[in-house]
Order: structure tokens, then C-alpha cells, then sequence
């Protein structure tokens, strides 16, 4: 069984696996990661393995939609909605 | 398919004796297309649930060491076809899982990978190969087909593969979708030959006014490079790292056996200082390549957060393995080693592709810079944050 975690501890996870991206924590905050370039296509692959992984999702490819991944909140709330 | 995959060891040994045939054919002789697809060779990145035999990443990996011992270029099937099967298994629609992938697993389909052309080679971001929505008035959504238009170049099996994942642009937007031979507007032209994997089949595949329905998307807009062919390129440097294994071994054990019994100036030449030199950087080379084979191998099959530095070490350093191994055969050979056609020859032209395809040498090395400093942020904020070695996040 993998354990249900609350939006904060979510976020806080997703926080901690992102800011191998960036020096600086603020510019992930209300940033877009993908379209705003953030993230590169290799790290993209990395945040949706890490997702999987970490919470014991599974991202299917009608889950591929740049706004379920594209700032910070959208991931926590993408994950939340598929823990549920 | 009735029976298990072989070994690495009993493919290789199948494989060995086929290896003049394959490069004097300058193809890959239906015949020993037959064998890998009885093989089961094909079946292995294909889910059990679609009539695949998966292997776990190492095993498939000792698979690509063991044929590119023979044929680099017979290999590199192995390479494309599996990425075609990973990224469908993953990313297809479910129908279209269904109906392709038990076909692709026996063999019957042969799958290549279309990312490069004209303007998108290193960068694969610049493709410009286009999908554009092209529904009659009134179709439903069950009939919704796309219109692809662009030009896909070297792709590798391309002359024999049935199936082809082709990435495009749908406004700023990458999509992959996955084209048969036979849909409409599908031309396939051999590619200009290149002096390595000179049997590796490739085509450059022309899209004009391609139709293909809608359920042969493979991920969604905007994750066509990012995800699907991203992805697929992990599992294609593998593959990669491990064929530039087999060569570097294989030149290795030639140079060896050369060396050893080669007589000048009185005795062998693998007793003069110098040759020795040239042996022992080849066998270190190879040697370290393999453990960080395995540990990208390892690091693909337990999902490791790492993997992707991983594997660009493996590629990396294999491919070098190999271009340092094949170098040191074909000096030590002399002129042996010129003869043209020849196993040296061979080895020397196809190392040098090593270290251009599935990410050139030096976009590899941008590449691990970038991992890197990704660590070291991890490592600045946790101090006790391992160097190296795979690790999951700290707590
Ligand atoms: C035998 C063979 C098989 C192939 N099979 C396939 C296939 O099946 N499918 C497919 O889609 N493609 C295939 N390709 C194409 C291959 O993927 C490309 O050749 C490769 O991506 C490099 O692109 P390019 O040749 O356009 O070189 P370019 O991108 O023009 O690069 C040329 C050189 O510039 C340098 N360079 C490039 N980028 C950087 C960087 N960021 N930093 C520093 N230096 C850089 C490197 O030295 C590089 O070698 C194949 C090619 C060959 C030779």
C-alpha cells in the first residue's frame, strides 16, 4: 500500500524532487516549468518517473496534458486527484 | 511465441558465423531477421499482457552486447525496435496496443524510430514535420484523423520495418504517432550509405499528406519529444552502451589474439612495452564501460531517480570504450587491420557511429553536466547526499 499524503506534504515533496532544477526556490513558484522551459525534456521525463514512483501513481498518456504538469500547484493537484 | 528468450551466450553463438554475411550484404539477410525474431529477441520490451517476453533492462542489455559482437548494425534492431515497443507499451492508446504490439513482440512487425531530419538532428526540438487535425465536416470523434507532412531521415531498418514512431508539430506542440507502411502518402527511400552499420537498412521516410486516425497518437501535444521520445532515448542509450560494449570486446579479444601470436623482432608482439600500452588502455576502458553498463542498467530496472545520469555515463563511456578499443585493433593489426570489409575495418567504422547516434558525444556531455549540477544542488542541501551511486531522495 502507498501511503495517501495531504497537499502539504505533497507539495513538499514535489518541492524537494524540483529544486534540483533551480538555485533559487523562488523561481518555482508560480512558474511555468514546462512551457516557461524550467524543465528540459529529459527533466520532464524525470518529474513524471519520480511522481510514479514517490507517490505510487501511475501517469497514463490521457494524463499527458501540459497542464497537469506545468507549475508547481498543478503537479500537487494532479497528484492528489490520482491518489484519490 | 512457445519458447523462452535465449541467453546473451546462445544468441551470440548463433549470431557469430553470420557476421561476414551480414556486412558483405550490406543488409541484414531475411534469413537472420528470422533468427532474432524466433529468437524472441523482439519480444522483449513488449509487456507479457501483449505476448511480449520482457526482460528486465540488464538482460536486455547483455542481448545488444552479445549481438553486437557480431554485427553492430543487426544491433541496432534491437535498439529501435525496442524503443517502438517500450514507448507504445507506455504511451499507445489502448487499442492500438492491442492490435500492433503482440505482432511487433513475434516479429511479424518490424518497428523504427523517426526523430531526426533536416533541421532537427541534435536538437530534437527544431523537427518540422507537421500534424494538423483533418476531420470531414461532421465526423465523429471515433473517426478523428490526423494529416502528417515532413521528411524523416536515417532511419535505422527503415527499408524493412513496418511500423514507423514518428514525432511532429502540432502548432509548438511536439506529438508522436505511430505510421504504417501502407497508410497513405507513406514513401520509403533508402537513405545515402554510411560507411558504419553499413547493413543497418536505413531509410529516410517521406510524409505527404500521411492520414493516420487518431487513435495512433502515441502520449498527447506537447509531451511528443518531451516525454515519448525522451523517454525512449534512455532505453536507445542503453541499448547503445551496450552494442558499443560487445564491439569494444570483441576488439579487445582480436588484439589479444593478434598480439599474442603476431612474431617480430624475435618474439611477440605482445611483449613489446608499447603494444601493451595499447592493450591495457583498451581492456580498462572496456572494462569500466561494463560496470557503468550495469549500473544503468540497474538504475533503468529499479526506476532509480538517477537513471538518466546514469545511462548518459553508460552511453558515454561505452561508445569511447569502443572507438579506443577499435583504434588500438586496427593499429596493432597493421596492415591486417586496413583489409577493407574486413572484422577490424568494420569494427573501426562502426565505433565511430557510436558516438554520433542516440546523442552525439559532446550533446552527451552537456547533457551529464546538466544531471550533475542537478546533484550537487541535492548535495548542497543534504551534505550526506551520496557522489555517486544511485540513491532515492534523502528525507
Ligand atoms: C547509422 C545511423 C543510424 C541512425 N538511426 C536513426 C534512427 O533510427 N532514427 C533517427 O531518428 N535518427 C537516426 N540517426 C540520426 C542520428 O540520430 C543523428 O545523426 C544524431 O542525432 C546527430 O544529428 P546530426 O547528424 O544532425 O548531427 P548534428 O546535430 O548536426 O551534430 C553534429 C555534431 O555537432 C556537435 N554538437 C551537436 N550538438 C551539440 C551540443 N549541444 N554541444 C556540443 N556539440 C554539439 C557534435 O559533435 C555532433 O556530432 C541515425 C544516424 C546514423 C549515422
Amino acid at each position: 500500500m502507498t501511503a495517501v499524503y495531504e497537499d502539504e506534504a505533497v507539495r513538499s515533496r514535489v518541492l524537494e524532487f524540483l529544486l534540483r532544477y533551480v538555485d533559487d526556490p523562488a523561481e518555482l513558484e508560480g512558474m511555468q516549468l514546462i512551457t516557461g522551459g524550467v524543465l528540459s525534456s529529459l527533466a520532464t521525463v524525470a518529474l513524471v518517473s519520480h511522481l510514479e514512483k514517490e507517490f505510487g501513481i501511475e501517469v497514463d498518456d490521457d494524463d499527458l496534458e501540459i497542464e497537469n504538469f506545468d507549475t508547481l500547484d498543478s503537479i500537487v493537484q494532479f497528484v492528489q486527484g490520482k491518489q484519490v | 511465441m512457445s519458447q523462452p528468450p535465449p541467453t546473451a551466450d546462445e544468441l551470440g553463438r548463433l549470431l557469430l558465423p553470420l557476421a561476414d554475411e551480414i556486412e558483405a550484404a550490406r543488409a541484414v539477410p531475411e534469413g537472420v531477421l528470422e533468427t532474432v525474431a524466433r529468437s524472441g529477441a523482439l519480444a522483449a520490451m513488449v509487456p507479457a499482457q501483449y505476448g511480449g517476453r520482457p526482460l528486465s533492462y540488464q538482460e536486455y542489455g547483455e542481448l545488444n552486447r552479445a549481438v553486437a559482437r557480431t554485427s553492430a548494425s543487426l544491433q541496432s534492431l534491437l535498439t529501435v525496435h525496442g524503443m517502438v515497443c517500450a514507448s507504445l507499451s507506455r504511451w499507445a492508446p489502448e487499442r492500438t496496443r492491442q492490435r500492433l504490439l503482440p505482432r511487433l513482440a513475434s516479429g511479424e512487425l518490424l518497428g523504427a524510430f523517426g526523430l531526426t531530419e533536416d533541421s532537427a538532428g541534435s536538437d530534437a526540438q527544431a523537427i518540422e514535420t507537421t500534424a494538423t487535425p483533418d476531420n470531414p465536416a461532421g465526423a465523429g470523434a471515433a473517426d478523428a484523423v490526423w494529416r502528417l507532412d515532413g521528411v524523416k531521415r536515417w532511419l535505422s531498418f527503415g527499408q524493412v520495418a513496418h511500423c514507423f514512431l514518428v514525432f511532429a508539430k502540432h502548432g509548438d506542440r511536439s506529438v508522436g504517432f505511430l505510421v504504417r507502411r501502407d497508410d497513405p502518402g507513406v514513401t520509403v527511400v533508402p537513405s545515402r550509405r554510411t560507411s558504419g552499420f553499413r547493413s543497418a537498412m536505413l531509410a529516410d521516410l517521406h510524409l505527404d499528406g500521411c492520414r493516420v486516425p487518431a487513435d495512433r497518437m502515441v502520449g498527447r501535444p506537447g509531451f511528443g519529444v518531451a516525454q515519448v521520445a525522451s523517454g525512449a532515448l534512455s532505453l536507445g542509450r542503453l541499448c547503445v552502451a551496450y552494442g558499443s560494449l560487445g564491439l569494444a570486446e570483441a576488439c579487445c579479444d582480436a588484439m589479444l589474439g593478434h598480439t599474442s601470436s603476431r612474431k617480430q623482432f624475435g618474439g611477440r608482439l605482445i611483449d613489446l612495452q608499447l603494444v601493451r600500452g595499447l592493450v591495457s588502455d583498451a581492456v580498462l576502458d572496456t572494462e569500466a564501460a561494463r560496470l557503468l553498463c550495469e549500473q544503468a542498467a540497474r538504475a533503468m530496472d529499479a526506476q532509480d531517480d538517477w537513471l538518466i545520469h546514469h545511462v548518459l555515463t553508460a552511453k558515454l563511456a561505452a561508445s569511447r570504450a569502443a572507438d579506443t578499443a577499435a583504434s588500438a585493433a586496427a593499429q596493432l593489426h597493421g596492415a591486417a587491420g586496413l583489409v577493407d570489409g574486413g572484422p577490424v575495418d568494420r569494427w573501426v567504422r562502426d565505433a565511430r557511429v557510436m558516438q554520433v547516434i542516440e546523442g552525439s558525444t559532446q550533446l552527451l556531455q552537456h547533457l551529464l553536466a546538466e544531471e550533475s549540477l542537478q546533484r550537487f544542488r541535492v548535495r548542497r542541501r543534504h551534505p550526506r547526499y551520496p557522489f555517486a551511486q544511485g540513491a532515492d531522495r534523502v528525507e
